[in-house]
């Protein structure tokens, strides 16, 4: 399979393997019965989980930034329900191939050749149905072709855990970053079958790497959950946090994001998300994580300030001005009763003035405004 | 600019735990220091941002002037301390009397009908007696009767799914001898979350746990490791700390400890596991391996993360997994991950899958 994404260079590069799955061919469409001829545990097509995978191979594509591998390739494959395909077409040329059994099992040979390097970092996504593992395993994620074989059901699912495994070998790259978005299969839906995926690598369960995080989402139901267009509440999550949310100063005051923090923030925003769709979703983080940097800003994100005055009614009266004593990022603004802006993170200040003179309002200068992700709390300037 | 001023941070509720520390940026957000709650970092003078997160996942973040030879102190306060913050909106029980009667016990929710309550030992699934509740500020105290054994409360509803089952992360001895078990009511049935008690430490770190806070975890492993030598006092805190290490990769705190856990805690599966863990992290196969019959012998963990690594390791050795391997993998289908305490439906614990096959 082409890689979606090829950049030259030498040293250690990133590679990722993407892989989403919307439309199922053996799955019933609309009201369509389950078919008679083999076991489908129940399941129906999926409206986000392609979507969400496009975004976030647009997201490695255009933001992804790590001086220490910059992004060498993506395999990218797809397989958008009629309702996505638009969200898949905006991603431009090449189109990815489709997310069978046999493009993703030759993408993944390939992904595995260019990661055997142990400086290189490996990142997958993988997002469908899924057969939930524990949180150091993921998911088996059924592909496209899912039970084409009604006496090998999961012969055509990516089997999480067993390539995980596979790269535990010490020539692996050592720094791996496994994201599984999973819309989960009832366990008991399975019975007494192994959870065993067909598209897989040989584990050696006696080798370790040396990062090796994985984050995990199991949507509740088989029912696709997230926003038109927006892909799931876990690829929603997680580039939020990419974003923005789970960005963090380093030693030497530039931004990243780092495993831990990665690990911290998604499963809230994963949380927060499905409560406001009023669903009931986490996400775990397993395997093995540290602060080391998996993505690195440029500049800082944007957050978003609030700044307000106390009491309301002093707000006709005050200009804010809001700066670090180098630059200023707004002069003179009117609080009517208040301002929000989204500014970059930092240590900023904020100057109020009440203009004209309008006891018992004092001016106010130099009140510390730190905006800092992943959320800002309100900036209350007391004007008496 | 040489250093000729001193910040000190007060973080109230936090400066009785090891490990916990307070970061502290210059304008720039360069770091300047980490620091010990109550301890003085030399800055020179400047505009700073003093910040920590807490274990219930608030981080607070306080903007200081300091001035050339000053010695400043300033407080950081955490609104508001609670082991399970974040679970807090989601817990309705109330009100409940103490109950010391015969299996079953009632207890007093909201909304649905209220679940019973019965305790079984993970291993064998047989019935344990004995055990105490009584109602605390927002979740039951359950107390051990002296068993050694992971023991689970299994609620069960009448004409409701099948019953919910939680590892009670508790010891047969204070002052581990007790845990906080909250009922949560989702939309048709009956949920639990288990978490322990015994200490600021291991209340912290559980709470971290709970909140993703690993990073803040790791400032705590350093204790953690003393835990794991002092876990003649608290297994349960040692088993903690065991896996915020591996979970962070710090092999070398771990030293030999989770091997002396896993021999002097024989009842307590989650020691054994992260011995084997270590061992293969340390390329001690034959070591790991006889330590994953050991856990395997033991039976299920008390806490979530021993499942995850155990069935991890377990998995790909397909045709070749010793006694007991199946029985924990089919387990794994159904365990609620993201709880610190091993959870799971299912009213035959040691079948959970028997009543629908």
């Amino acid at each position: 399979v082409t890689p979606w994404i090829q950049r030259g260079g030498n040293g250690p590069r990133t590679h990722a393997l993407i892989v989403g799955v919307s439309a199922y061919a053996h799955l019933p469409r609309g009201d369509e019965p389950p078919p008679a001829d083999r076991e489908t545990f129940g399941l129906r097509q999926l409206e986000s989980a392609a979507a969400g995978a496009a975004a976030f191979a647009a997201w490695m594509r255009d933001e992804y930034a790590n001086p220490d591998a910059p992004l060498g390739s993506v395999w990218l494959l797809l397989s958008p329900s009629d309702r996505e395909t638009e969200h898949v077409a905006a991603l431009g040329a090449p189109q990815p191939p489709r997310a069978t059994a046999a493009a993703t099992r030759e993408a993944l040979s390939d992904w595995v050749q260019a990661c055997s390097d142990p400086q290189h970092v490996a990142i997958a996504y993988l997002a469908g149905h899924g057969v939930m593992l524990s949180k150091d395993e993921g998911a088996v994620v059924l592909l496209e072709d899912f039970a084409a074989d009604p006496l090998d059901l999961l012969a055509n699912a990516f089997d999480v855990s067993a390539v995980r495994s596979g790269f535990g070998r010490p020539e692996m790259a050592q720094r791996q970053l496994w994201l599984v978005d999973a819309c989960a299969v009832r366990p008991t839906a399975l019975g007494r079958i192994e959870a065993r995926g067909g598209v897989r690598l040989d584990g050696d369960p006696t080798h370790s790497s040396e990062i090796s995080a994985v984050l995990t989402s199991a949507a509740p139901s088989t029912l696709a959950l997230g926003l038109q267009g927006k892909g799931t509440l876990f690829s929603q999550a997680l580039l939020e946090c990419l974003e923005r949310r789970a960005a963090v100063p380093t030693a030497e005051g530039s931004w990243a994001v780092t495993g831990t923090s990665l690990a911290a923030q998604v499963p809230v925003r994963v949380e927060e998300l499905a409560a406001a769709n009023l669903v009931d979703q986490r996400a775990t983080a397993g395997g093995w994580w540290t602060g080391e940097a998996i993505h690195v800003y440029d500049e800082p994100p944007k957050v978003e300030v609030v700044i307000e005055a106390d009491p309301e009614d002093a707000g006709p009266y005050c200009y804010a001005t809001l700066g670090n004593g180098y630059e200023e990022l707004f002069r003179d603004e009117p609080l009517r009763p208040r301002i929000i802006r989204a500014v970059p993170a930092g240590y900023w200040t904020v100057d109020v003035v009440v203009q004209p003179e309008t006891p018992p309002y004092l001016t106010r200068r130099g009140v510390p405004c730190p905006a800092m992700p992943p959320a800002v709390p309100r900036q209350v300037v007391r004007m008496t | 600019m040489s250093p000729d001023a001193t910040l000190t941070v007060q973080v109230p509720t936090l400066s009785a735990l090891p490990g916990a520390l307070v970061e502290v940026r210059d304008r720039e957000l360069r770091l300047k220091g980490r620091v010990a709650p109550g301890h003085a970092l030399a800055l020179s003078a400047g505009s700073y941002l003093a910040t920590v997160t807490t274990p219930a996942g608030e981080r607070l973040i306080k903007a200081v002037e300091v001035g050339a030879g000053d010695s400043v102190e300033v407080s950081l306060e955490v609104p508001s301390p609670a082991l399970t913050d974040r679970l807090d909106e989601r817990v309705l029980l109330a009100d409940v009397p103490p109950q010391r009667g015969p299996f079953p016990r009632r207890v007093h929710g909201i909304g649905l009908e209220p679940p019973f309550i019965r305790f079984l030992a993970a291993d064998d699934g047989r019935t344990i007696d004995g055990v105490e509740t009584e109602p605390g500020p927002d979740a039951l105290v359950v107390r051990n009767p002296g068993v050694e054994a992971v023991v689970l409360a299994q609620l069960e509803q009448a004409g409701q799914g099948a019953p919910w089952n939680v590892a009670l992360p508790m010891a047969s001895y204070p002052p581990a001898d007790h845990c906080r078990l909250q009922l949560v009511e989702g939309a048709d049935e009956w949920r639990a979350s288990a978490t322990p008690v015994g200490g600021q430490f291991v209340e912290a770190l559980a709470s971290y746990l709970i909140t993703g806070g690993l990073r803040q975890a790791a400032e705590l492993a350093p204790a953690a490791a003393t835990l794991l030598r002092e876990k003649g006092e608290n297994p349960v805190a040692a088993a903690l700390g065991g896996y915020v290490l591996l979970r962070l990769g710090r092999l070398d705190k771990l030293r030999d400890w989770p091997m002396n856990l896993a021999n002097w805690f024989s009842w307590l599966p989650d020691g054994a596991i992260i011995a084997a863990e270590l061992s293969f992290r340390r390329g001690a196969l034959d070591e790991a391996e006889r330590w994953v019959e050991e856990a395997l012998h033991r039976g299920p963990p008390m806490f979530s993360d021993g499942l995850s690594l155990l069935v991890a390791r377990l998995r790909p050795a397909a045709g070749s997994r010793p006694k007991g391997a199946e029985r924990l993998l089919e387990l794994s289908r159904f365990v609620d991950f993201a709880q610190l305490a091993l959870a799971f439906p299912g009213a035959d614990p040691t079948d959970p899958l028997g009543g629908y096959v």
